[in-house]
């Protein structure tokens, strides 16, 4: 959905542009499922990490001005991790980690950050700060988040709005509805892997 | 100190070795990161072919190296990115078959076998004038070209997908990326020579790395260890008539050495 893989039939469309010719790349952030698996030798600071978040909308052989400056420091503080600025991203917890990752997201100033599977090897209480990370910055920022997960409970519980899919979409609705319905059986009913799509409003 | 300056040969290979080793580190840092350390020697191998076809055809066989390295850095990234056979294996395959391409035709023309030698381990008297104007053209375009995809390099040696999807042009960053590598190996033979190539790339960024800073500083680190151990390696080995790879690469190795003791203790005085 984020142009990583080649759809195999069908076509995609973000912002209802075709992917094939997509070119509002800011316009989406993205926290990938490997975020808190990345080497932990990388040199560098968690203020470097953020400006990252810049490059993708900058042009080749511009440096980041006053005003990235700014937005990278707005972002660190929207996740609280400004004072964590100048310590190596290796050298923090998992959970800190994510929350850097999510501010290089919201440092592209996106209007849609994709989450792919984010909470995979946090604990239950990490987890759960996590959520209210979200809560907070969907509440705050009117940002939309795209979850992919496959915690289902997790996901009915914390999402607005419920897409399963396996294969192809199964349901599309209330996160309420899907459970009080035998969806869930459908969705688990085939061997393979079972993604959740969920978005909050 | 008087009489290191009288020889012009000395004074070329300086600046070579200035040039050489303040590219090095930033080239180096990417490969290291990035887990490519294996293709420096593998392209300088691929350079000892190049060198060798040079010396046969005659022509300046550090135009033929060139050649060689960066048309084989096209075809090793495409056969890793392919899928078809792994990485590694690509590499071995394309080090292998240089080298035996290599040995091949140097034996077809058993005259330059003195040559050779200087070519394999570096030598303060190769540096030609020629040679010196190919190796600041090259650099000049190398530096150009880096610092107009600095940043994005860094974002894609970190985290390759999320660059991706922030728009970067990450496939075509790669080729250009190992292309300059490519042609960073080729210009580097007359000084440290093809088989120590891949220690003068990797050594002052791991030891750099040592010291847990961020990029930039990290960056600044291995070059003042580059410089450092390229000039002083140079001078040394006029003095001590010694081999300038060699020189360079063991004070490289000194210094690394020195770094991963001195962390260490200190980490347990704490």
């Amino acid at each position: 959905m984020v142009g990583l893989l080649k759809p195999t039939s069908g076509e995609i469309k973000l912002f209802g542009q075709n992917l094939n010719n997509f070119k509002d790349w800011h316009k989406l952030g993205y926290v990938s499922q490997k975020a808190v698996n990345f080497d932990f030798l990388f040199p560098a600071t968690v203020k470097e990490v953020v400006e990252m978040g810049r490059y993708g909308s900058k042009g080749l052989f511009k440096n980041l001005n006053k005003k990235d400056d700014g937005i990278v420091e707005r972002s660190l503080n929207q996740v609280e991790m400004w004072n964590f600025k100048d310590r190596l991203i290796g050298d923090l917890s998992g959970g800190q980690q994510q929350r850097v990752f999510i501010a290089r997201a919201l440092a592209a100033e996106p209007e849609v950050i994709f989450l792919d599977e984010p909470t995979v090897g946090v604990d239950a209480k990490t987890q759960e700060q996590f959520y209210a990370l979200l809560k907070k910055l969907n509440r705050e920022l009117n940002l939309t988040l795209v979850m992919i997960s496959h915690d289902i409970e997790i996901m009915t519980k914390e999402t607005t709005e419920l897409a399963c899919v396996n294969q192809s979409l199964i349901y599309h609705d209330d996160p309420a509805n899907c459970i009080r319905n035998n969806y869930i059986e459908q969705l688990y009913g085939e061997k393979n892997s079972v993604n959740v799509i969920a978005h909050k409003h | 100190m008087g009489s290191l300056f009288h020889y012009d040969f000395i004074i070329r290979a300086l600046e070579a070795g200035l040039l050489i080793g303040a590219i090095a580190p930033v080239i180096g840092i990417f490969l290291v990161l990035r887990r490519y350390s294996l293709i420096a020697d593998t392209l300088s191998h691929v350079s000892l072919a190049g060198v060798a076809v040079g010396l046969l055809i005659k022509v300046n066989p550090l135009i033929t190296a060139i050649i060689a390295s960066t048309v084989s850095s096209v075809v090793i990234d495409k056969l890793r990115t392919s899928k078809k056979i792994y990485g590694e294996t690509a590499l071995s395959i394309f080090l292998s078959g240089s080298l035996a391409m290599a040995i091949i035709l140097i034996g077809l023309a058993h005259g330059f076998n003195v040559d050779i030698f200087s070519y394999l381990f570096g030598s303060i008297v190769t540096v030609k004038n020629t040679d010196l104007y190919i190796i600041s053209i090259l650099s000049a375009i190398i530096i150009a070209l880096l610092s107009l995809f600095f940043k994005e390099l860094i974002y894609i040696s970190f985290d390759e997908e999320s660059a991706q999807v922030s728009g970067i042009k990450v496939k075509t960053l790669n080729t250009f990326f190992i292309i300059l590598a490519a042609a960073m190996i080729a210009i580097a033979i007359p000084i440290i020579g093809i088989l120590l190539i891949s220690a003068l790339l990797v050594l002052p960024t791991v030891t750099a790395l040592q010291y847990k800073k961020s990029f930039k500083a990290t960056l600044l680190i291995a070059e003042i260890i580059s410089l450092f151990s390229v000039m002083s390696g140079l001078i040394i080995s006029f003095y001590l008539n010694l081999s300038p790879g060699g020189t360079i690469v063991l004070l490289m190795l000194g210094i690394f050495c020195l770094t991963l003791f001195y962390k260490n203790f200190s980490v347990t005085k704490n």
